[in-house]
């Protein structure tokens, strides 16, 4: 995909399409194949968090450094998704409506489902956080640096995967 | 009186032994007129018969001497002779005599001398015979029985006082041959003495006893009498001393003693007991003095008029309170109370009651008013702690949502911020400045409600034991100060054990430093001249730790120092003001205190006082 248009509008169709590399014109043979290599989805992670500013905003940034994004706005629909089985790694927000994190991450283990999952959420003091939180990959307080989930998920050495369409 | 008991108990008294020698006197007296009346009676009746009998007699011997005078004139030898005349004259005297007032006249010739009668009794003639041998013999009288009858006899000498009568009787008795003046015989003459001797008997008997009777009859009534009253009062006196006896134990054994005073209120009399005695209250130098003699201290002058005014008025009084040293020189509180006296006419005789040591009494009411002081201030102490916890709780949870919510845009800029400043990388666009702002601005906004909720974090804090130094040392390398600032430890407390919660004082220090930084780099560049030097000193004594925190910085305004402490309140333009309070906080939490001086150009010390272990205040709030 090659364009003239700004960045911003790049940006967003490319997250809006499943784009999977972006190519900035002109570019060079090097550029092109540092692209495709970038292309190769690294793994499918799902965002599982009830504010949508906060997952379209993340979204993008795990998308340009190589990794499949599905996301659920709900405990319930993050369940349904990772009942397929095609999801290599879990970015869990602690506190959703109804169902929360916690009940999430509790049923997978129930279920003997559990998939490698970096846990969430805007309050680092909260008592079941702290409890579940060895369990896990890692914690990320909110607002966290994108450079340290960056880290946290490439330290996980997801499977690269097929692509998932 | 009633009871053989009681005789016995009489006739041992005083006045019983008494009424036994009266009845004795009263024999004695008795005995002695009675025999006296006997003596008078028995003389008055002797003599009068006595007269009688001499009155007869000497008729009978004028009859016979003027009958022998005319025998011998006239020669009548044919006659009877004289003493024939005699024996007929008595004969006829002796009839002529009524039978109640007889006298039996007698006369009887001299035993062996044949004259006359014969003696009729041994008596008779025993005193005829006597008669006889005496040179000038006397009449002699007396008592006795004859025939079975008492009598009165006197018997008088006969003697041969004629010459005639002599003649006749030589005449008649040739062989017994006779002289003038010679003892013929004697005249014995009895008067009959039963029924005067029964009477006098019985007279005396009568005066005797009704004498004795009457005598004793008012004498006992005077001992029985007398014995009551003297029973009377000798219970009277049992009564007093038992009383005596029982209020003296009474006061010996109260912790209460009593007092008197006179008309005058004198101290009159002081009772002894262990408590009286140890507070010199019973020494005599007080007796006879007023009560303001002695009574110095322990009360004031409006006590002191009223109580004046109550004994004034003759009133009882209650309460009155004074001080006064015991014998150990110690300090003693006293209570008086009392009420006057007056007489059966009414007069005003003086106060007694009672005084009591109520010194321990003093020392609990003065104990309870100070532990319900501390009781109050403590509960005043814990009720504004639960109401500033109940506060900031209220607060926590506000601050939490909002912080929770701010928390989630926050990230979607950084997210977002992120993923421009690559894509401007990689066209090579220049936002580097921009975004950095950005990131600044939401790191601002992140701290801030990391404050705010760390100041609003209410949760009980969790003791662990640690060494101090060395807890504090970690600590400190832990933080990044900037390159200009000298950061110097003095630590003192090595091996110093305290009990805190590491995490929540790791907090103080963070914020205790990073303020020291920011006033030291404030300074820096200005005229100040001095270097910009944090100095972190320990030390330990008396349970408590003290961390101190020195800088060299500008110092705090006086005007700005108070408030310090008050959420909120920041002087600088990007500070959230909660640094400090959420420091004392934490510090009061564990039981400390936190105190800061600072001098204008000087710098600034911040003083931090820990327990070593959890203090009560704590524990109970």
């Amino acid at each position: 995909m090659m364009t003239g248009y700004s960045v911003e509008q790049l940006v967003a169709q490319a997250v809006d399409n499943g784009a999977l590399g972006i190519l900035r014109k002109p570019f060079n043979a090097a550029d092109l194949l540092t692209a495709v290599d970038n292309v190769k989805p690294r793994g499918i992670v799902l965002i599982a968090d009830d504010d949508p500013l906060f997952t379209e905003s993340i979204m993008p940034v795990l998308a340009a450094h190589g990794y499949h994004v599905e996301t659920a706005g709900t405990g319930e629909e993050a369940l349904q998704k990772l009942s397929s089985g095609e999801i290599d790694c879990l970015l869990l927000d602690v506190r959703m409506p109804v169902l929360s994190g916690i009940e999430v991450y509790q049923r997978l283990r129930e279920a003997g489902r559990l998939v490698p999952t970096i846990l969430v959420t805007g309050h680092a003091s909260d008592e079941e956080t702290r409890k579940l939180c060895p369990m896990t990959q890692g914690l990320l307080i909110k607002p966290f640096d994108p450079a340290a989930l960056l880290r946290a998920v490439g330290e996980l050495s997801l499977p690269a995967h097929r692509h998932p369409r | 009186m009633g009871g053989a008991r009681e005789v016995k108990l009489f006739l041992r008294s005083r006045a019983g032994s008494a009424f036994l020698r009266f009845m004795l006197v009263c024999g004695l007296l008795s005995a002695g007129v009675t025999y006296g009346f006997y003596r008078l009676s028995l003389t008055s009746f002797t003599a009068n018969k006595g007269e009688e009998k001499i009155t007869a007699l000497q008729l009978v011997e004028a009859f016979v001497a003027n009958y022998s005078n005319l025998r011998s004139e006239l020669g009548a030898d044919k006659a009877p002779v004289p003493a024939s005349f005699r024996a007929h004259s008595i004969e006829l005297f002796n009839k002529a005599r009524d039978a109640d007032n007889v006298l039996r006249l007698r006369w009887v010739g001299r035993p062996g001398h044949f004259i006359g009668t014969p003696p009729t009794d041994a008596a008779m003639a025993d005193a005829i015979e006597a008669f006889s041998v005496e040179a000038d013999p006397r009449p002699r009288a007396g008592f006795l029985t004859v025939g079975g009858q008492q009598v009165f006899r006197t018997i008088y000498p006969s003697f041969a006082s004629q010459q005639s009568c002599v003649d006749c009787h030589n005449k008649l008795q040739p062989e017994e041959h006779w002289q003038l003046a010679e003892l013929m015989g004697a005249f014995s003459i009895d008067a009959p003495a039963g029924p005067f001797l029964h009477s006098l008997y019985l007279q005396c008997l009568g005066i005797g006893l009704g004498l004795f009777a009457a005598m004793g009859g008012i004498g006992l009534a005077i001992s029985v009498l007398h014995y009551r009253q003297l029973a009377e009062r000798e219970a009277a006196q049992g009564r007093l001393k038992e009383s005596e006896t029982r209020f003296r134990d009474f006061a010996e054994v109260s912790s209460d003693w009593f007092w008197e005073q006179d008309a005058n209120l004198h101290i009159s009399f002081v009772s002894e007991n262990e408590v009286s005695r140890n507070l010199q209250a019973t020494n005599a130098s007080q007796l006879g003095k007023t009560r303001w003699e002695i009574v110095t201290r322990g009360f004031t002058e409006e006590q002191r008029r009223v109580h004046q005014a109550d004994l004034d008025a003759r009133r009882p009084f209650q309460r009155f309170r004074f001080q006064r040293d015991n014998a150990d020189g110690q300090l003693r509180h006293v209570e008086l109370n009392g009420k006057p006296v007056f007489d059966s006419a009414g007069r005003f005789k003086g106060y007694r009651g009672t005084a009591r040591d109520i010194t321990a009494e003093i020392a609990n009411e003065i104990e309870l008013g100070r532990r319900v002081e501390e009781r109050t201030a403590e509960l005043r102490l814990i009720q504004g702690e639960l109401l500033r916890k109940e506060r900031l709780s209220t607060l926590g949870q506000f601050t939490a949502t909002v912080a929770h919510e701010l928390r989630n845009p926050l990230s979607a800029i950084r997210n977002t911020v992120f993923s421009i400043a690559e894509t401007a990388a990689a066209r090579g666009l220049k936002l580097d400045r921009p975004l950095a702002r950005l990131e600044r601005s939401i790191e601002r906004c992140d701290r801030l409600i990391a404050d705010l909720l760390e100041y609003t974090r209410v949760r009980e804090i969790q003791r662990v034991l640690l060494p101090l130094d060395e807890w504090l040392g970690e600590v400190l390398d832990e933080q990044k100060l900037p390159e200009s600032v000298t950061l110097k430890r003095d630590f003192a407390a090595p091996s110093v054990q305290v009990s805190l919660d590491p995490e929540r004082l790791r907090r103080v220090v963070i914020n205790l430093v990073d303020n020291a930084s920011q006033a030291l780099t404030e300074v820096q560049g200005a005229a100040s001249g001095r270097e910009p030097v944090l100095t972190v000193i320990t030390s330990a004594a008396g349970g408590m730790v003290r961390l101190r925190f020195d800088d060299t910085g500008p110092g705090i305004a006086p005007d700005v120092l108070p408030k310090v402490f008050d959420p909120l309140f920041s002087t600088r333009s990007f500070g959230t003001g909660l640094g400090l309070p959420t420091v004392r906080q934490i510090v009061e939490q564990h039981g400390g205190a936190i105190e800061i001086a600072s001098e204008v150009g000087h710098g600034t010390s911040v003083l931090v006082t820990l327990p070593l272990v959890a203090t009560l205040t704590e524990l109970t709030a």
